[in-house]
């Protein structure tokens, strides 16, 4: 560690101390219950004064996505640019990465047609679903907290936001992983061959594979989403229980890095999967 | 039920996604798949590019064997000529030695023999020259028959010697 990271890691810990000082002092409600209410309730902006789906965001889970996708796109551009034949530090924790998913998504997908389309889409999951987990299980950060319908903003108290928290996110990446799939199973096996596909191996098991394909997303989604949001309430209310104040390092090491991680190579790999079955 | 919401929010993940997913494409996959290519190829020159000179190596190590060998079969040869010449002087000079040994030694038999000839006939002479003296001593009567013997005696053992 030099100079600076100490320096930089000095200035964090007292600011993440005196502020949870004064959060634990002066802004934690005394009262569990108030806690506890706002736990399960998003913040939900209604754009219109029509009440429908489509008018209705969370604008916690756009501020976060665009905030690591921002993130992620100046990290690109930056060691995209000078990307050359002798890497150097940046590029190989990029290549590394990017070496572990291809490998895994080469032995996996049979056609080599599909293998760089799923390895994009797949690191890209990964990539997106590991900063997010990791930024809200294991990064002290703003939180918002919803409160007798009054919006409140805390610092420090809890981790950020994971947009993977929010059942929004992963659903839509799931459905979009199931469409790929398809649309990759037509490519691969013509329209005839994937009507055929939901026929086999025997007519009658057309509503099992209808089933079993719709179960695909679902799980799929639900899985991450039951991951991050539950350590999110977890490490909240652990967090809470200790008054901020001794820090839950155990706590965020835990549900954002290690469970964070898992369950986005664990995504990844299932999209990965999906595709794979689809168009073998 | 907040917390399983679906609304709009999906549809803008969705699209900050496919926007996160070009801009990744096109800054990072592309040049990465470009890049692993152009490593390969290069790993692949460079790997034939030394197969090639590891051949070559061997092949001009194989050349430097073959010289070596030939080498020190000249040096043997060489050596061996020059054993065979050693021996060849050191015989010449024995004989020519011995030759030379043999012809010294003749040469002074020879002038043993010369010498002892010349000191015959000088002594023939002597001997002559006195048998002469003697001759005209009794001719002349000058001594007596005593120192005539006497004297005959001496010169005649002087011969002798």
């Amino acid at each position: 560690m030099n100079k600076k990271a100490k320096v930089g890691l000095i200035i964090f810990i007292v600011v993440y101390f005196t502020i949870g000082i004064i959060n634990a002092f002066y802004f934690v409600p005394k009262d569990t219950s108030e806690v506890t209410q706002g736990l399960a309730s998003r913040w939900i902006v209604q754009i219109s004064d029509k009440s429908a789906w489509y008018t209705r965001l969370n604008p916690l889970t756009i501020a976060m996505s665009w905030a690591i996708i921002i993130g992620l796109i100046i990290f690109a551009v930056k060691v995209g640019k000078n990307f050359k034949i002798i890497p150097d530090r940046k590029q190989s924790i990029t290549e590394s990465v990017f070496d572990f998913m291809y490998e895994i998504v080469e032995s996996v997908i049979d056609d080599p047609r599909f293998v760089k389309p799923t390895f994009t889409i797949a690191t890209t999951l990964f990539i997106y679903i590991a900063v997010s987990n990791i930024l809200g299980g294991a990064v002290p950060g703003l939180n918002v907290s919803i409160a007798n319908g009054s919006v409140k903003f805390t610092l420090f108290s809890d981790t950020f936001f994971a947009p993977t928290a929010d059942l929004n996110t992963n659903l839509t990446y799931a459905l979009m992983v199931f469409v790929i799939s398809h649309a990759f199973a037509i490519k691969a096996k013509g329209v005839k061959g994937w009507l055929k596909s939901w026929f086999e191996p025997n007519p009658i098991m057309f509503p099992m594979n209808v089933i079993g394909e719709l179960a695909k997303p679902i799980s799929h989604s639900l899985r991450l989403f039951g991951n991050v949001g539950g350590g999110a309430i977890l490490t909240f209310m652990l967090s809470y229980l200790v008054k901020y104040l001794l820090l839950p390092i155990v706590f965020w090491g835990f549900f954002g890095i290690f469970v964070g991680l898992i369950q986005a190579l664990v995504f990844a790999m299932l999209a990965v999967a999906y595709i794979s079955a689809q168009i073998s | 039920m907040e917390m399983f919401e679906i609304n709009l929010t999906s549809v803008v993940q969705l699209m900050s996604f496919l926007l996160l997913l070009y801009i990744l494409k096109k800054f990072l996959y592309d040049k990465y798949f470009e890049i692993t290519d152009a490593r390969k190829e290069k790993i692949e020159g460079e790997i034939k590019k030394a197969e090639s000179l590891r051949k070559e190596a061997e092949e001009y190590k194989e050349q430097a064997k073959i010289e070596l060998q030939k080498i020190r079969e000249r040096t043997d040869e060489i050596i061996k000529k020059a054993k065979e010449e050693a021996e060849k002087i050191i015989i010449d000079a024995q004989i020519k030695a011995e030759d030379e040994a043999d012809k010294i030694l003749k040469s002074a038999r020879e002038q043993i023999k010369r010498e002892r000839a010349e000191m015959l006939s000088e002594v023939e002479q002597k001997a002559g020259e006195l048998a002469i003296v003697l001759a005209m001593k009794i001719l002349k009567g000058a001594l007596d028959e005593k120192a005539k013997k006497e004297y005959l005696i001496k010169v005649l053992k002087e011969s002798e010697k």
